[in-house]
């Protein structure tokens, strides 16, 4: 019996253990995480305990009773009557369901879309003021672009954001120096129904045209031919046709250098493994988190 | 009375069945029409897109896909819109699924594409290295039945009434129209994929699986 | 022994023979299982016999094999050994009886032989649980309904007045099963209509929501009266036999019954809940399962409480404690199931791998070890031989017992945790796991999840070599033994 009491109290802690171990951090305040620990816990009580019980009786208590004048096969039964505790629970299932489906559940007037929609509403009260405060905390965006990438881009570009040796674009080089000069010297197609052509620019003026984006529209720091960037500040009329004078691009045209990422998001983009589809679902907000992490990768 | 039943057989029997049968009448029978009209807009599937549902089917990918978004922030934001249930008017059988071992698939057409599903059904690790997903190489060279997606088609309109070749809708036409229509719809899906067998098989007039697959898989929106 | 019993000589052959299939399909059913645990946890099996080795491929015919394989034939199997014995008839005083008898397994063997090819060949309804074709179908329905003429004109010329317990079970069994089966399983085979592709094609008769909502009404309840009703039959024949008590409460196991049956089949609904069905009958099939506790309950509770004060017998006797402990995992299934059926659970529970360990949990912990305990009884009786190994059978039962604890505990783990990575957001609102996220954390406990079915599988397999020596080399009985099955130590 104490071996039985082990065993039970050993699986009761080896699952529910197991299953805290990773839920409490994901638990939050969300009632369906708590109702369903909530429930698991009693799952394995009742299930556990009930059996103990049986047990127990088994081995300190006799069955006895009235036997019936019949028997099957040798087989006899008691006229016992049915475990109290038993019939009680029993009963009150009943007594519970009838009451739900006669008036608990009519006078609710529950629907799952109602519910549904209450979610959304909260969940949209609940971040609107957080993302009205993040919109020029660079920091801040940059943290929440990294949580974006790891769930909706990872699964492309890999964790590093290195595309995966190749099966994606690999967004580190992306964006650098060295991607803006082979751009303009290769050309670049996939997003919009006019390509932008190879040979725009050769040699030292692509160095410098490329100095002065990363830059001016990057906003990056760092930069390895920094003496070139007023050569290219000029050179850059050129493309100026197509991105704008600002770096803002032309809808539908060509895309703004000041947000890559976001045009890209938007339009989507042909790629290497398949068509990057459009992130439309994401609000500006995100997008511009996005935009800003993808900026800032190293 | 229990007793009095128990040494009567055919009683006994009659009283189960009417025990077991109560329920099912109570909950299958007052929506049933509600449940099975189409939502507007909702199309049958095209016979290239059937027979890649027939692909879906018989590589049991419901085993481990479901197609069934929940109302829940969680799930709309992963999948997309929650389901419907006239989307699924033209689902005979439904494919619902019940486990996801993979990702639901109902709106799989809008964010994943032609070549990303050719590079993936080849080999999942390619795509995601920690896949659990298996390859399905053999759809490259296996011929995807598109007699019997005709003749599924054809019996729906005939026994469902489906609303095939009525305006806006699919045409079906007869078999050898329906087949040409195939091969073409299959050659325009094939110009976004890269296998060199696929397109030499669409060039002798058949029609690899994976191309009806695919074609299913693009429709689900 | 009472007097009467002796003038009939019962004939066992036909459940010999659905013993043999009870063994031989319960190794094929779990070894392709436990070939599928392994696939989750390394893709590379998934490549074993070219295209016939998908996950997909073989899910199907894993679940076919237990349900349809294995558990029918242990249901059949008691079925020929004790409705004979409660009944009072041998099916060798009606040879016409007897014959339809073996025709019956004879035309089952077909059928699952059928079945395994095309399931393997991908022809498949999609249905889960009723994935055969309509040709096969219709050959299931000639022979389910065999063995309801079987049954039929054996309580026909029966000598028992009255029917016991174990009896009712199977009647509601062969009744409901054939309701669920004509009606999830109506199909328009395509070619009849069309005259143009697969003879052997159909289409479902019902669509999207409709479909869906009869599918679970089914698949609940072939879960319901395979898993549980006949096998609650064959634990109250079984469980007095062995221990020669009298069954603890007849009005226990009378309320359980009929709250069983009339209960069971309104809880289809939690399958479908939060889809796109009726908003009240999701909530209908919710609450009911609540209600389904306690009538399942009843039996398991009659079972121990019809074991109280025979402690000394459960510590002797392997096949009681197969049963016991069958009940209590039947208990934890029942429970688990109508809890995991509340709407709030069931929005994280489903589509988790917590309830494929629930369904587990009532498989591998109940079903099987009350059909193993029932084999055990019934071979030395069938074959007049001794178990041939009782420390191989102690042996089997601690494997089998540790492998259910593991897979049970690992895919509750794994379940729940899934289901909060699918929900979980971070302080943004934003998903904070990517799908493949939850795929990776499951790995350690896919692998857990192997090893304990294949514990299992090990324990089955000394079984069969247990029982395969009890019949070819046991020591010969004299006479049918009472009580507790004679086993030769060693």
């Amino acid at each position: 019996m104490k071996k039985l009491i082990i065993y039970g109290l050993l699986v009761f802690f080896v699952s529910m253990g197991g299953t805290l171990y990773y839920a409490v951090d994901m638990m939050g305040d969300d009632t369906i995480n708590i109702t369903t620990i909530a429930i698991a816990s009693l799952i394995l009580i009742l299930a556990i305990g009930s059996s103990l019980k049986y047990t127990y009786q088994i081995k300190y208590e006799k069955a006895e009773g009235e036997l019936y004048p019949e028997s099957w096969d040798d087989i006899q039964k008691y006229d016992n009557d049915i475990p109290k505790i038993w019939g009680y629970s029993f009963l009150a299932s009943i007594v519970f369901v009838l009451w739900y489906i006669l008036i608990g559940y009519p006078t609710n007037s529950f629907s799952q879309i109602g519910q549904y929609n209450e979610e959304v509403l909260e969940y949209n009260e609940k971040w609107e003021k957080k993302w009205e405060s993040i919109k020029d905390d660079k920091e801040a965006l940059n943290k929440m672009g990294k949580s974006l990438f790891l769930n909706e881009c990872a699964v492309c570009h890999g964790i590093l954001a290195d595309g995966l040796n190749g099966a994606s674009r690999d967004l580190v080089y992306w964006g650098s120096e060295k991607h803006v000069e082979d751009v303009i010297i290769n050309g670049s197609s996939g997003s919009y129904a006019m390509e932008m052509p190879a040979g725009m620019a050769m040699g030292e003026d692509a160095k410098a045209i490329s100095a002065y984006v990363v830059s001016e529209f990057f906003e990056k720091k760092e930069i390895t031919n920094e003496h070139l960037i007023p050569q290219g500040k000029e050179l850059y009329a050129s493309c100026a046709g197509c991105h704008g004078m600002d770096g803002n691009g032309i809808e539908g045209v060509a895309p703004s250098l000041r947000a890559l990422t976001t045009s890209t998001l938007n339009t989507g983009r042909k790629g290497k493994i398949g068509i990057m589809p459009a992130f439309g679902r994401l609000n500006p907000i995100q997008k511009d988190a996005l935009n800003t992490y993808i900026k800032n990768l190293k | 009375m229990f007793h009095w039943l128990e040494e009567r057989p055919f009683m006994f029997a009659a009283v189960v069945i009417v025990f077991t049968a109560f329920a099912g009448i109570v909950e299958l029978i007052p929506d049933f029409a509600k449940s099975s009209r189409p939502l507007v807009g909702t199309k049958p599937y095209t016979v290239l897109q059937l027979a890649g549902r027939g692909v879906y089917i018989k590589e049991s990918c419901n085993s481990c896909h479901s197609q069934l978004i929940r109302p829940f922030k969680s799930e709309t934001a992963r999948y997309g819109m929650y389901s419907l249930s006239g989307e699924y008017a033209y689902d005979r059988p439904f494919l619902w699924g019940s486990k996801r071992t993979g990702p639901d698939l109902l709106r799989v057409g809008n964010y994943r594409t032609t070549d990303w599903h050719e590079y993936h059904m080849w080999e999942p690790k390619d795509v995601m290295p920690t896949s659990i997903m298996p390859a399905y190489k053999h759809m490259f060279t296996n011929l995807a039945k598109i007699e019997t997606a005709y003749a599924e088609a054809y019996t729906v309109k005939k026994v469902f009434n489906v609303p095939y070749d009525k305006e806006g809708m699919p045409v079906l036409g007869s078999f050898e129209e329906a087949k040409a229509l195939a091969l073409k719809e299959a050659k325009e899906i094939a110009k976004d994929m890269k296998s060199k067998e696929v397109k030499a098989l669409l060039e002798d007039g058949k029609v690899p699986e994976i191309v009806a697959m695919i074609a299913y898989l693009n429709s689900l929106k | 022994m009472d007097s009467q019993s002796k003038l009939v000589e019962y004939d066992y052959s036909v459940a010999k023979l659905f013993t043999y299939s009870t063994l031989v399909l319960g190794f094929i059913g779990m070894l392709i299982g436990v070939i599928l645990a392994f696939q989750l946890a390394y893709p590379e099996l998934n490549y074993l016999i070219g295209e016939y080795g998908t996950f997909g491929r073989l899910r199907p015919l894993h679940t076919s094999a237990i349900i349809f394989g294995f558990t029918f034939s242990g249901i059949f199997a008691s079925w020929y050994y004790m409705g004979q014995r409660l009944l009072k008839i041998s099916l060798a005083e009606h040879p016409f009886i007897l014959r339809l008898a073996h025709i019956h397994f004879y035309l089952y063997v077909l059928i699952i032989i059928l079945a395994v090819i095309s399931l393997l060949m991908g022809i498949t309804t999609s249905k889960e649980y009723a994935e055969l074709e309509w040709p096969l179908d219709l050959l299931v329905v000639v022979s389910w309904l065999l063995w309801g003429v079987i049954m039929s004109a054996m309580v026909g010329v029966r000598r028992e007045k009255s029917l016991y317990v174990s009896l009712w079970y199977y009647i509601a069994t062969f009744l409901t099963v054939s309701m669920l089966y004509v009606f999830n399983n109506a199909s328009v085979p395509t070619y009849f209509i069309s005259g143009l592709g697969d003879w052997y094609h159909s289409v479902s008769m019902y669509s999207g929501t409709n479909d869906a909502m009869i599918q679970w009404w089914y698949g609940h309840n072939a879960v319901a009266f395979v898993f549980t009703v006949p096998i609650v039959g064959i634990i109250y024949y079984f469980l007095p036999k062995e221990s020669m008590q009298p069954l603890f409460s007849y009005k226990l196991s009378l309320l359980s019954f009929w709250g069983l049956i009339f209960i069971y089949v309104w809880a289809g609904g939690h399958h479908v809940l939060y889809s796109t069905a009726p908003d009240w009958m999701q909530t209908l099939g919710s609450v009911m399962s609540i209600i389904l506790i306690m009538p399942s309950w009843g039996s398991a509770i009659n079972m121990f409480l019809t074991m109280k004060g025979e402690w000394q017998q459960i510590q002797e006797n392997i096949a009681l404690k197969f049963m016991l402990f069958a009940s209590t995992f039947y208990m934890l299934s029942t429970i688990e199931g109508p809890l995991q059926a509340i709407k709030s659970v069931n929005a994280l529970a489903h589509f988790t791998d917590w309830i494929v360990g629930h369904v587990h949990d009532g498989t591998l912990g109940w079903v099987a070890f009350i059909i193993i305990a029932a084999i055990i009884h019934m071979t030395p009786r069938m074959f007049k031989r001794e178990i041939y190994s009782r420390s191989l059978l102690e042996t089997q039962f601690w494997i089998q017992t540790i492998g259910v604890v593991l897979y049970f505990s690992s895919l509750w783990i794994a379940g729940i945790t899934q289901g909060m990575m699918w929900r979980a957001t971070d302080e943004y609102g934003i998903l904070l796991y990517s799908f493949i996220d939850t795929v990776n954390i499951l790995h350690p406990y896919y692998v857990i999840r192997a090893i304990g079915g294949s514990l299992y599988l090990i324990g089955f397999t000394l079984f069969i070599y247990n029982i395969y020596k009890t019949i070819t080399c046991g020591k010969v009985l004299e006479k049918e033994p009472v009580g507790a099955t004679p086993m030769q130590r060693g």
